[in-house]
């Protein structure tokens, strides 16, 4: 049966899509601007024979996706970047005692309080500072609400693949825009769940999940451990879109979520100019996608990162170019909106300075 | 010649979270705003038309944010001030209560969704309740939670009894955004008349996308048609802004 098309803003598509993947169990605590989520959660799970808590803090919340995640079922949290931060050592755990969950981060101007508009300050917390010790989490990273959708499912796959927590980091915009959607038709991939906590049965062993390891030797060698799936997830799970690319632009923005879709819209006026531009959109922000931008970084003269941030995920950018083509950034913080115009204007300026 | 679209000097629209009701609201009072210029041309005195923002439940794409725009097409908008509209916090100012009250006035109320939101134009109930007012129930059957005529009369009791005031009609509003066919209006109009019938009330007021203004008379011969043009558009859709007030041009960050 054809799926009928339905009109939502992206944090209920997001709610929505999670569900239909199979995640009967939601535990999270509110905040702006993703309220929505679990609004939706706790109004739709009670019909699928879910669980709905709100926990009495995200700390709380994240600890009940621990439980969930050892006990071998689709579990996921949602908040934002103030939010997620109080959940970033129960996140650490969950990687260290390889628990799958799915944890959505619907970004807000920060530091600190910040306000409730949408941002892209969280970058470095997702990709590099999220946990302690040595880890890492596969960070989705949607540009339009259909793309939040598709991606929901691959999340909590990938989580069950690796036993180990996936992010889907959306900024503010998209989780309060509305779009009409598509819901896929549910996975059929299996995943095999014998290592859950879910009850010793007489002559089974016992399934013991844990992140603490005293014996030195022993949590050196579960790090390593953890190292090679983290090897092999950078390998497979690099994802990127390049836009407008074919003919070698000299100028390459790089831009994710909905600022890789105000790029697009400047990209577009540039060109009916006759300004040869592309874009590089990373999908995962973790694993970058290092190989697909080193293929681009001989024929590039330019690339400009633009983010919703004082730069962050140019560092990444920077990481690949390694210094053979400028890297140039231009942001926008505390829930300021880079426009189509602004975009444009950049983007003349510095080809112009260029000689182009 | 399809009726003209007429309501009491106070509307106040009202409906499930997302069904359209702060795009109405611009759109319905531009086009009052429209009647009242041809009325002056007539002769007749002059009437503000007022939105008041009473959405305390969603963050962003709020009416307030395109207060500038419609003061400049002859509407005033009303909501919390300066930083405060940036918030997500239940502010009702005694300039919005004082709008409903001012007896010339021609007033759209832009309620938050759900129950949660009427709960905003409940607190206001003791005004409104003593003037002449429609209450306007708005659905759109292409959201979520729209399934059955029934579920949707039961949610829209909850909504309406928050609000504390009395239901005077329903207003269709289904639509997919620009991918909006007729089939999708005429769909939607077939759950507006059910949930009408159901609450007894009548459908007063056909809306739809302004790409389908022409061919929408001939689904509903009989019920006024507004076409509604988005005005809460994302900026790369090509629409405006997202915080308001919202300082112009400034450098940004570069490096």
């Amino acid at each position: 049966m054809a799926q009928r098309r339905m009109l939502m803003k992206g944090t209920e598509a997001i709610a929505e899509a999670a569900i239909r993947a199979g995640c009967h169990h939601f535990f999270g605590y509110p905040i702006t601007p993703q309220n929505e989520i679990p609004e939706y959660m706790s109004r739709r799970l009670p019909q699928v024979g879910g669980v709905y808590l709100q926990a009495e803090s995200e700390v709380a919340a994240i600890n009940m996706l621990c439980g969930a995640g050892a006990a071998g079922v689709r579990v996921m949290t949602s908040s934002s970047s103030p939010g997620v931060a109080l959940m970033s050592e129960g996140a650490s755990y969950m990687v260290g005692g390889e628990l799958p969950a799915v944890i959505v981060n619907i970004m807000r101007g920060g530091p600190g309080l910040g306000d409730i508009q949408p941002s892209q300050g969280d970058y470095d917390q997702m990709t590099r500072g999220f946990g302690h010790g040595d880890k890492h989490f596969i960070v989705l990273a949607p540009s339009t609400v259909q793309e939040a959708v598709d991606m929901m499912a691959l999340a909590f796959d990938l989580a069950d693949e690796y036993r180990n927590p996936c992010v889907v980091l959306g900024d503010g915009l998209i989780g309060q825009m509305m779009e009409p959607v598509t819901f896929p038709e549910p996975s059929e991939r299996t995943f095999d769940r014998s290592w859950a906590a879910t009850g010793k049965k007489p002559g089974q062993r016992r399934n013991i999940l844990r992140s603490l390891f005293l014996d030195p030797e022993v949590l050196e060698k579960h790090v390593e451990k953890l190292f090679e799936k983290f090897k092999v997830m950078e390998l497979k799970e690099q994802r990127y879109e390049a836009w407008m690319m074919d003919d070698a632009p000299p100028v390459v923005i790089s831009a994710y979520g909905t600022t890789a879709r105000i790029a697009k819209s400047a990209i577009r006026e540039l060109r009916a100019e006759g300004h040869r531009v592309g874009l590089f959109r990373p999908i995962s922000a973790w694993p970058f996608p290092v190989d697909g931008l080193a293929t681009y970084v001989e024929q590039t003269r330019l690339f400009l990162g633009i983010e919703m941030s004082m730069g962050q995920m140019v560092e990444d950018v920077r990481r690949v170019v390694a210094g053979r083509r400028p890297v140039q950034f231009w942001g926008r913080t505390g829930g300021m909106v880079p426009t189509v115009e602004e975009i444009v204007a950049q983007v003349k300026e510095r080809s112009a300075a260029l000689g182009q | 010649m399809t009726p003209a679209f007429e309501t009491c000097r106070v509307t106040a629209l009202i409906g499930p979270f997302g069904s359209g009701k702060s795009e109405l609201a611009l759109g319905l009072a531009l086009h009052r705003a429209g009647q009242l210029a041809v009325a002056r041309a007539e002769g007749a005195p002059v009437a503000p038309v007022v939105v008041v923002d009473l959405d305390v439940l969603k963050p962003y794409f709020r009416s307030r944010e395109v207060g500038d725009r419609m003061s400049a097409e002859g509407v005033a908008l009303l909501a919390p001030r300066a930083a405060l509209a940036n918030t997500d916090l239940p502010i009702i100012s005694a300039e919005m209560r004082g709008a409903v009250e001012q007896p010339d006035a021609q007033v759209v109320l832009d309620v938050g969704g759900d129950p949660v939101g009427a709960r905003a134009l409940g607190s206001m109930a003791d005004v409104v309740g003593v003037t002449e007012y429609d209450l306007l129930l708005v659905l759109n059957r292409h959201r979520p939670f729209m399934d059955t005529a029934d579920h949707v009369v039961e949610h829209a009791r909850q909504i309406v009894a928050a609000s504390c005031l009395r239901l005077t009609g329903v207003i269709s509003n289904t639509h997919m955004l620009d991918e909006t066919s007729a089939a999708d209006v005429a769909w939607g109009l077939e759950l507006a008349r059910q949930v009408a019938a159901a609450l007894d009330v009548p459908v007063r007021l056909l809306a739809v996308p302004a790409h389908l203004a022409s061919e929408a008379h001939a689904l509903a011969p009989d019920l006024p048609v507004v076409a509604i043009r988005r005005r809460m558009l994302p900026e790369f859709l090509g629409g405006v802004v997202l915080a308001a007030p919202r300082p112009l041009a400034r450098k940004g960050n570069q490096s």
